[in-house]
């Protein structure tokens, strides 16, 4: 389950589509930052621990810098940070061969936004056949899933998206930013402290958005008025009348965290470490895949406590998760089909077609597509 | 149903409201386009429905950009004037054209040929403003290209060598030393000192001066304006005099110093704001209440302003706390900053809009008048100022709320206001203030439309007997 330890949201801002929520630390943090990390923009091919590559376009990286006693990793108006490896072109070379998208440099890892939970999308949820069944095609036995891809949508495409984060008043201890479109959650972003926010807000224009955002962005082009109601008539003196405004401001924060984001929170969650980064873990996570709800992937920083210090989100498109869930349901379910059929309600000439519509029917071999679509004939 | 009159009053004050703010030009909410087409559709409604006050809104303080849209308009309509109406209008706009600061004043004419108006009143208008200049050689050598184009359209002989300066060739000698030394200046960089600056900085391009040599030399010749202009790039060769700076260019000014730098010279640039403030509130007092007095000054984000408009809402509110500071007794008068700085001096654009929170506090401390300086866009939380509002009037019997607001608003077509029981009064100067505070009274509705009739009547007569120049409420 996601929480957002350590997190209040403050009221939202709204301008063209987009309600954008801020956040603000409880506490403030000082040992761990986050710095926009030194990589250029551009495609890279990305080469996986098992062998696999994937090619994606990367729009910048993040740095992680912790410090494993506690000590804050800051004085007041200073960074120490390490020496800043700005210009060398270090860890590839050539054609942008990254060998890995999280890597341990002398001080800190640099990792790329987004890519943790989208390489989890592409494959944490294939987990490959352990039996050879007849009906698995052989190209799928000999090179396993194969060519696989997801899109999303820069946000320097969403209409009005530049304009409403240029205008956006960042507050005082903001770390985080939530993007709402036709309120639907459409991503959430939130780093360690208010200083990393304010170098980091605008990158929130160069990531990943799910098609949905880009659709409500220009369907719903003037959010509904969802002003905090305050209730001050009540209010006999001046005392009394800042304990109402103090009132709007928890209700507020209570009500993202119960009405705006129950598509985020509150959901169970698959995980999968990613980095132990000193006490801290770095995973990467996906919400339950319930096909009737709006799914997220995403990666996150928690500390032991559980405070949230790093969250970034990706809404998935309805087409996306669907396939993810298929990919799932089928791996375990040990890809026997007829298993699978029963597992999920169905039989196996449907749970074919649903693989066929899924784009994998690559999967299978000839003999059995034509056998299920055959008897879908006869019924 | 609202009745005419109640139309023709609200519809009047929100074209104030507009012609007190806005100019055109990129706001943080807003574009430069925005801007214009918004209030480019006020100005033609309400010339279209009531000519009358349009013309006479010329004596009413609205910002030159507007007063010279004002001029253009009237113009350009002049056969729509009714008859008995015509000589007001036609001394309304002789008194607001002469009142124009040079630049918008010989701009404004080279657009009359652009935009081919041209009628008898026109050119009378034209050689008024010709006739009246106190030096018209030195213009014709700063603004060489837009007299020449007024010279022409209104078909005008100018006096002594101006026509061989504007039309000829210069081949030979003038005997004008100015207009001499311009010609001169085309070859040799000495006589480059002798003109305008803005005159002299092309030519001195134009013969290769380095920008250092070019700036310590020409800087006995510079306006007190210029001077700001060139106070960052000069490294200290141009002086700066702020006795003879306006208040809130003043303000501009402070606030593009480096914080460093405006905490170490702390004394001396609180000593010219105070100065500056004093001199603005001997030529016209602010029309206050007695009682405490509490500012509530918008430092978001926002107040930033845009790259055309950089920190002038902030500025703003930098020069209204001067003024109320000078205008009051101390103990009397408390600054709100929405995020309170060590000292009004180091005031910075940051964060969320937190008002309703301000208004509290400026309540806790005993205000009876507060003045909100702020763009009405409040986000933290949004819309509880209203209802904030609302209670404080109740619980704080006689209290007094003005909200002037520095930025229009182009999509509302008027000055945003934080309530609607309070609406918003546009100011674009802190010169202006007294001016707006003795409009707020209007803005807020309390008045009727003859009321205002018999202000803006009576604003004309001042306005014309003083020949024009600004007049204060």
């Amino acid at each position: 389950m996601l929480r957002l330890e350590g997190l209040t949201p403050a009221p939202a801002q709204v301008r063209g589509a987009f309600r954008l929520v801020p956040l603000l630390r409880t506490r403030p943090c000082d040992d761990v930052r986050l710095s926009p990390g030194v990589m250029a923009a551009g495609v890279k091919v990305v080469a996986l621990p098992d062998q696999a590559h994937y090619v994606a376009f990367v729009p910048h990286a993040l740095r992680l810098d912790w410090s494993s006693s506690g000590a804050p990793l800051m004085a007041l108006g200073t960074q120490l940070a390490g020496p800043q490896h700005s210009s060398s072109p270090q860890p590839w070379r050539g054609l942008e061969l990254v060998d890995r998208m999280r890597k341990r440099e002398s001080a800190g890892l640099r990792f790329l936004p987004l890519h943790l939970a989208l390489e989890g999308l592409l494959a944490l949820h294939f987990a490959p056949p352990r039996v050879a069944w007849k009906e698995l095609s052989h190209d799928f036995l000999r090179a396993g899933l194969g060519f696989r891809a997801e899109s999303g949508v820069p946000g320097s495409l969403l209409p009005g998206f530049e304009d409403a984060l240029n205008t956006f008043e960042v507050h005082e201890g903001q770390v985080g930013l939530l993007v709402f479109t036709g309120d639907q959650l459409a991503s959430a972003f939130v780093v360690p402290s208010a200083q990393d926010y304010r170098r980091l807000h605008r990158t929130v224009l160069e990531d990943l958005y799910g098609e949905l955002v880009l659709r409500y962005a220009v369907l719903y082009p003037e959010p509904p008025p969802l002003e905090a109601a305050p209730r001050f008539e009540a209010a006999r003196t001046l005392p009394e009348l800042r304990a109402a405004l103090m009132g709007v401001r928890r209700e507020w924060a209570s009500f993202v965290e119960g009405a705006m984001l129950t598509d985020l929170l509150r959901r169970p969650l698959l995980t999968e470490p990613v980095y132990q980064a000193g006490p801290l873990r770095l995973e990467r996570f996906v919400t339950d895949l319930d096909p009737r709800q709006i799914n997220h992937v995403g990666e996150r920083l928690t500390r032991p406590d559980g405070e949230l210090l790093y969250l970034k989100t990706f809404q998935l498109s309805a087409a996306q998760t669907r396939r993810a869930y298929l990919l799932h349901q089928l791996a375990g379910y040990g890809w026997h089909l007829a298993d699978a059929a029963e597992g999920l309600g169905t039989t196996v000439p449907d749970l074919v077609a649903r693989i066929e519509k899924a784009g994998f029917g690559y999967l299978l071999t000839q003999a059995v597509r034509e056998t299920a679509a055959k008897a879908r004939r006869l019924r | 149903m609202p009745s005419a009159d109640t139309v023709a009053r609200e519809d009047l004050t929100l074209f104030l409201n507009a012609a007190y703010a806005c100019t055109g030009q990129r706001e943080f909410y807003h574009t430069a386009e925005d801007q214009r087409v918004s209030v480019q559709f006020l100005h033609a409604y309400i010339l279209g429905n009531y000519r009358r006050l349009y013309a006479r809104t010329l004596a009413a303080g609205v910002n030159d950009f507007n007063a010279a849209e004002i001029i253009l308009n009237l113009l350009r309509t002049g056969r729509q004037t009714p008859p008995d109406f015509r000589a007001e209008e036609n001394a309304l706009l002789t008194a607001a054209l002469r009142r124009l600061p040079p630049q918008r004043g010989w701009k404004l004419l080279s657009r009359l040929r652009q935009e081919r108006v041209n009628n008898r009143r026109t050119r009378a208008l034209l050689r008024a403003y010709i006739a009246g200049q106190r030096d018209l050689t030195f213009q014709a050598v700063k603004y060489r290209r837009h007299v020449r184009a007024a010279a022409l359209h209104a078909h005008l002989t100018l006096p002594g060598e101006l026509p061989a300066f504007l039309f000829g060739q210069h081949s030979r000698a003038f005997l004008t030393p100015l207009l001499e030394t311009f010609r001169q200046a085309r070859y040799s960089g000495q006589a480059v000192y002798d003109l305008p600056f803005t005159v002299a900085q092309g030519l001195a391009a134009k013969h290769g001066i380095p920008q250092a040599v070019f700036l310590s030399r020409i800087e006995p010749r510079l306006t007190e304006r210029e001077r700001l202009r060139l106070q960052g790039q000069s490294e200290g060769r141009v002086e700066l005099r702020p006795e003879r700076l306006s208040l809130s260019a003043l303000c501009l000014y402070v606030l593009s110093l480096p914080l460093h730098e405006r905490q170490a010279r702390q004394e001396e640039l609180n000593g010219w704001l105070s100065r500056a403030a004093g001199a603005l509130l001997a030529r016209a007092p602010l029309p206050l209440p007695p009682g405490p007095v509490a500012s509530l000054l918008d430092n978001s984000a926002s107040a930033a302003g845009s790259r055309e408009k950089r920190r002038r809402p902030l500025a703003l509110a930098l020069a209204a706390d001067a003024l109320l500071r000078a205008a009051r007794p101390e103990g009397s008068y408390q600054a709100f900053w929405t995020r309170p700085p060590p000292e009004a001096l180091l005031v910075q654009a940051r964060g969320q809009t937190n008002l309703s929170e301000r208004l509290l506090d400026a309540l806790d401390w005993g205000a009876r008048m507060v003045l909100v300086v702020s763009d009405g866009v409040e986000n933290d939380p949004p819309g509880a100022f209203h209802p904030a509002l609302v209670a404080a009037r109740r619980l704080v019997p006689g209290l007094e709320v003005v909200h002037v607001n520095p930025v229009f608003d182009a999509e509302m077509l008027t000055v945003r206001a934080l309530s609607p029981l309070l609406p918003a009064v546009g100011l674009r100067s802190a010169e202006d203030l007294p001016t707006a505070l003795g409009f707020a009274r209007f803005a807020a509705g309390q008045a009727s439309l003859t009321e205002l009739e018999n202000y803006l009547a009576g604003r004309v007569q001042t306005f014309l007997l003083t020949g024009g120049r600004r007049a204060e409420a």
